[in-house]
């Protein structure tokens, strides 16, 4: 008999049938030769059986007690035989892997890149749209509320977030709704007086908010019901966990402080659990009662009867067992009834989830809504950069199949199956994919903390980037690419021929493979071409965006203004104060020019009426308003503004000497179309004795609202000191040199005025401008990121066919060259072929972001999504690229010496 | 309290068997005959305690099977150790010469 258990063992089949069989062959062996044995001892046949048969005992148990085991262990087999299997494969490719540290090491770090990039965008687009809000409880019955309505300007419907304080008390008998809470938008506060004054962002509730969500307070208590009364509710203040610990150390008595806001004191009583910021990803720092605010800050009582106010968003938790439609349904109904006649017929609520990705069109959250979309598009744009590090382990994995070739060929030729050799080859990918995903995950904790803060700068994040979902997410990439990466080297082990293989050896022709990984070269460099596309259009996006004309100069200019909310300061004060502070600041050496103005560009506008004295009707500027500014007369020279006709206002136009006033270019030309609008008349306000004014000056257009907006504002400037009662007013300060340090001899001068003074807002203009140009500037540095990313992975998979290519045709060149082909034509042949192959993917990838770049158009900023330098830059990228990657290969290929190249085989 | 007894009776038999197949691979039959003629007969062991502790033992991966031919000639099933069982030998030998000495010097003791 022969000891090589292990290898007969391979080739026996064992199944159910065989075990009893064997049991049965076993025990009849036994008894025969325990007979022999007797007989040899002179016992009849008879005698001999019975004393075997005595001796073995119950052979009817036995047998069956035997292939009870025996099918026992068949089981165990089977089943340690597959895990073997995998065992072995497993082991087979943490062998290779190690063999082979540099492949290894491109193919896993290529891997991480793409399945890091892709948890990382996965886990922000997770958290700001497909979940709901941290602390919230059972948040499928929970709906935000939208109001629809016809516009009373256009008669269009609009869907409003936004509600009165009317509407909310309305709603709220509503009995589809459990519950319902009202809150406003992160608001800017002053909280603490004096030196100890900070502006903070706080939001506006109801005292049903809290308890509407589910949400429990890591300290104290929210608000009371009773505390919400109207029309005067309680100061009481409820901290978001990171304000609690930045501004309060934490502190757990500081439940019952009392804390200065807006000059009015507050009560602390609670702080909300770590994580909590509310429903809408805007940050916050607390919460106070709408009721306590609203009766403080207006100066009429109506606050909560007037529908003309619209600062509130909804929320609501459905009763049990009440539909969403129902709901809305009944909604509607009550919203239509209470006023009809100002919102028309169609007008009615809407309810959404309160998960971003769900929510219906929502206006008012045009920039949370943009950054969401853009963040979506990174996500699927992602996604193109792991499939790109897909490819090109296949591709390098295919190379290394083709180096392999004689190993695969005795491997068959042994007898291991064409299955058996692609499973192999799928678990190497796969434990490569997941050595990949595990260092992805470093990418992804990274990566994800950038992007968080270029994505939602100041959100309370809580935790790493790398949570339980984008742990499953990555797992998730990782099988996926394994997959796709690992399938093609799969299928194509499984394909090979022992013979060809074991008689090509380690070379030869090779065409069928050659062109497969040449196709996903192609393949690659037509993705880069999408990728590179997409950040060109934004690149020109944000471009455009910088390069709209504003009319004025926003960078160095800071805007200072006391915040005397509450305080009860006269017109007389604040115009005294106001303009004590601009003789001061005046005179600083690190400011170049200083001005008052009532309103400030992107922040505030103040819309106008005026007439003209000869016509009944002024037509209407295409950009809204008009709008109008009382500044001082530096305001136009410190702002860059340019006096195209007539003069800016002088100090010489003040109260007594003729009254003036200035008008955009726009303006003036729809005004007095054709003739000059200089010395033209104005009558600002709206008695019919009012005195005419006369236009001065006319200067450049500006744009004070909206970047993005089509055309200039329409607007018309006084002079300050002709314009009556007006009170206080926004310093604006075009400081010299550093303005940060500028702005630290500013702001004591302001306050030195007085003892006392309160709390002196600060911001730059630029600041006010740049959340604008946010969602281009996002997409053209991650859109340009992934691009590079992309094109680098493109053109590490082009060196790597193409470098393949050279060695094995290493003889071939060698003959040309002792033909007497020269060294520059051998290298033209190789470059010119990987020129060729990355041509062949640009002329594809030009043709797919021809046809799909269409749906970035509502993203983009003044570009045409088929901009065509943005094409051929992308094009002429990808080309030279491609021809770098193919130097390297092609001058080896140039130095290859005809001799060696022979003797080499 | 059987039912250890019946397991102290299968770890005897199975530190036997082993024992037996320590030379070499033996079919069934061969390993009953040698148990029976070392211990002069004064084991009486059931053939169908030995197979069963053979194929326990085999799932357990102490002993491995295979069919070979017998020295007159007739399909036989041959038994050899493992590793494992080579291991698993020793152990239970050590733990029986304990036991056994122990015994001894209880009753050696005992006696005086």
């Amino acid at each position: 008999m022969t000891r090589i258990a292990g290898v007969r063992r391979l080739f026996r089949l064992r199944t159910a049938e065989t075990v009893g069989g064997d049991v049965d062959a076993e025990i009849a062996f036994h008894l025969g030769s325990r007979v022999e044995e007797l007989l040899a001892r002179g016992m009849t046949p008879e005698e001999a059986l019975r004393k075997a048969e005595e001796q073995f005992g119950d052979v009817v148990e036995a047998r069956a007690e035997l292939e009870a085991l025996g099918r026992k262990r068949l089981r165990q087999e089977r089943r340690a035989g597959w895990l073997g299997a995998v065992r072995q494969d497993v082991r087979h490719a943490l062998r290779g892997m190690g063999r082979n540290v540099g492949f290894t090491a491109a193919v896993v770090l290529t891997l991480a890149l793409g399945i890091g990039v892709n948890a990382a965008m996965f886990g922000i687009t997770d958290r700001l749209l497909l979940r709901p809000p941290a602390h919230v409880v059972d948040p499928d019955r929970v709906v935000r509320g939208f109001t629809q309505y016809a516009s009373p300007s256009t008669g269009e419907l609009v869907v409003s977030a936004g509600v009165s304080f009317a509407d909310y008390l309305d709603l709220r008998e509503v009995g589809a709704f459990a519950q319902l809470a009202a809150y406003s938008a992160p608001r800017a506060m002053v909280v603490g007086s004096a030196d100890d004054a900070t502006e903070v962002q706080l939001i506006e509730t109801t005292a049903t908010y809290f308890p509407l969500l589910g949400v429990r307070p890591a300290l104290g208590r929210f608000f009371a019901p009773a505390e919400d009364a109207l029309p005067r509710g309680e100061r009481v203040l409820v901290l978001r966990h990171g304000f609690w610990q930045s501004r309060f150390g934490g502190d757990p008595d500081v439940i019952g402080r009392i804390v200065e806001i807006d000059h009015a004191a507050f009560t602390v009583i609670g702080v909300a659990p770590r994580g909590f910021h509310g429903i809408d990803p805007a940050p916050a720092q607390g919460w106070i009662l709408s009721s306590a605010f609203r009766a403080e800050s207006w100066p009429f009582e109506e606050w909560y009867t007037t529908r003309n106010m619209i600062w509130l968003r909804l929320v609501a938790r459905l009763a049990p067992g009440v539909t969403e439609e129902a709901a809305r349904a009944e909604a509607s109904a009550v919203f239509a009834a209470t006023d009809s006649e100002r919102y028309g017929e169609d007008s009615g609520v809407l309810l959404g989830s309160i998960i971003a990705a769900r929510a219906p069109v929502a206006g008012g959250q045009a920039a949370v809504q943009r950054s969401g979309r853009i963040a979506l598009w990174l996500l699927g744009v992602s996604g193109i950069v792991l499939v790109i590090a897909c490819l090109n382990v296949a591709n390098l994995l295919l190379a290394r199949s083709l180096r392999r070739r004689r190993e695969i060929g005795v491997r068959m030729a042994m007898g291991v199956g064409r299955f058996r050799l692609g499973a192999q080859v799928l678990t190497e990918t796969l434990v490569i994919a997941l050595f990949g995903a595990a260092l992805g995950l470093l990418v992804a904790h990274w990566g994800g903390q950038a992007a968080r803060s270029l994505l939602l700068p100041g959100m309370e994040w809580v935790g790493s980037p790398v949570d339980r979902r984008v742990l499953i997410f990555a797992a998730a990439a990782a099988f996926a690419s394994a997959l796709l990466a690992g399938l093609l080297p799969a299928l194509h082990a499984a394909r090979s021929d022992v013979l060809t293989l074991l008689s090509l050896g380690g070379r030869g022709s090779s065409m069928r493979r050659s062109k497969l990984r040449s196709g996903l070269v192609v393949l690659q460099a037509a993705l880069s071409i999408l990728l590179l596309v997409g950040a060109g259009l934004f690149v020109r996006s944000l471009q455009a965006a910088h390069d709209v004309p504003l009319g004025f100069d926003p960078d160095d200019v800071v805007v200072l203004n006391w915040h005397d909310a509450g305080l009860g300061w006269t017109n007389e004060r604040k115009r005294e104060l106001s303009e004590q502070a601009l003789g001061r600041v005046q005179a600083l050496p690190a400011v170049e020019r200083a001005a008052l103005s009532q309103s400030v560009p992107f922040w505030s506008m103040i819309s106008t009426t005026f007439r003209l004295p000869d016509r009944d009707s002024l037509p209407r500027p295409a950009g809204g308003g008009p709008f109008f500014n009382i500044v001082t007369p530096d305001y136009f020279a410190m702002m860059r503004s340019r006096v195209l006709r007539g003069r800016a206002f002088s100090d010489a136009d003040v109260e007594g000497a003729p009254r003036v006033a200035m008008v955009t270019v726009s303006l003036a030309q729809l005004l007095w179309p054709g003739e000059d609008a200089l010395g033209k008349c104005i009558i600002y306000a709206a008695g019919d004795d009012s005195p005419c004014r006369e236009i001065v000056g006319v200067v450049e257009d500006v744009r004070i609202n909206q970047v993005e907006s089509e055309h200039p504002t329409a607007m018309v400037y006084l002079p300050r000191a002709q314009a009556g009662g007006s009170g206080g007013a926004n310093l604006m300060v075009r400081t010299r040199g550093d303005a940060q340090r500028a702005l630290g001899t500013i702001v004591p001068a302001m306050r030195s005025l007085e003892p006392g003074l309160p709390y002196v807002r600060t911001f730059f203009l630029r600041d006010r401008i740049d959340p604008q140009l946010q969602p281009w500037r996002l997409g053209a540095s991650l859109f340009t990121a992934f691009g590079v990313l992309a094109l680098l992975l493109a053109a590490v998979g082009l060196y790597g066919v193409v470098s393949y290519d050279v060695t094995q045709r290493t003889r071939e060149i060698g003959v040309r060259v002792a033909l007497g082909a020269r060294n520059r034509s051998v290298m033209a042949n190789v470059v010119g072929g990987a020129v060729r192959l990355a041509s062949a993917g640009v002329i594809g990838g030009l043709v797919i972001a021809y046809l799909t770049v269409q749906r970035l158009e509502p993203l983009l900023f003044r570009v045409s999504p088929r901009d065509p330098a943005v094409l051929l830059t992308a094009a002429l990228l990808v080309v030279v690229v491609a021809l770098a990657a193919a130097l390297v290969p092609g001058g080896r290929a140039a130095r290859v010496q005809p001799i060696e190249a022979l003797r080499g085989e | 309290m059987a039912n250890s007894e019946l397991q102290l009776l299968q770890g005897t038999l199975d530190v036997l068997v082993l024992k037996t197949l320590a030379w070499g691979p033996r079919h069934g039959y061969a390993i009953a005959r040698w148990i029976r003629e070392t211990t002069e007969a004064e084991l009486i062991v059931e053939d169908r305690a030995l197979y069963v502790s053979l194929h326990r033992m085999e799932q357990r991966g102490w002993v491995e099977s295979e069919w070979g031919l017998s020295e007159n000639n007739r399909r036989a099933k041959y038994y050899q150790l493992t590793p494992a069982g080579r291991q698993q030998l020793q152990v239970q030998a050590q733990r029986w010469s304990r036991y056994a000495a122990a015994v001894t010097k209880v009753l050696a003791a005992a006696a005086e």
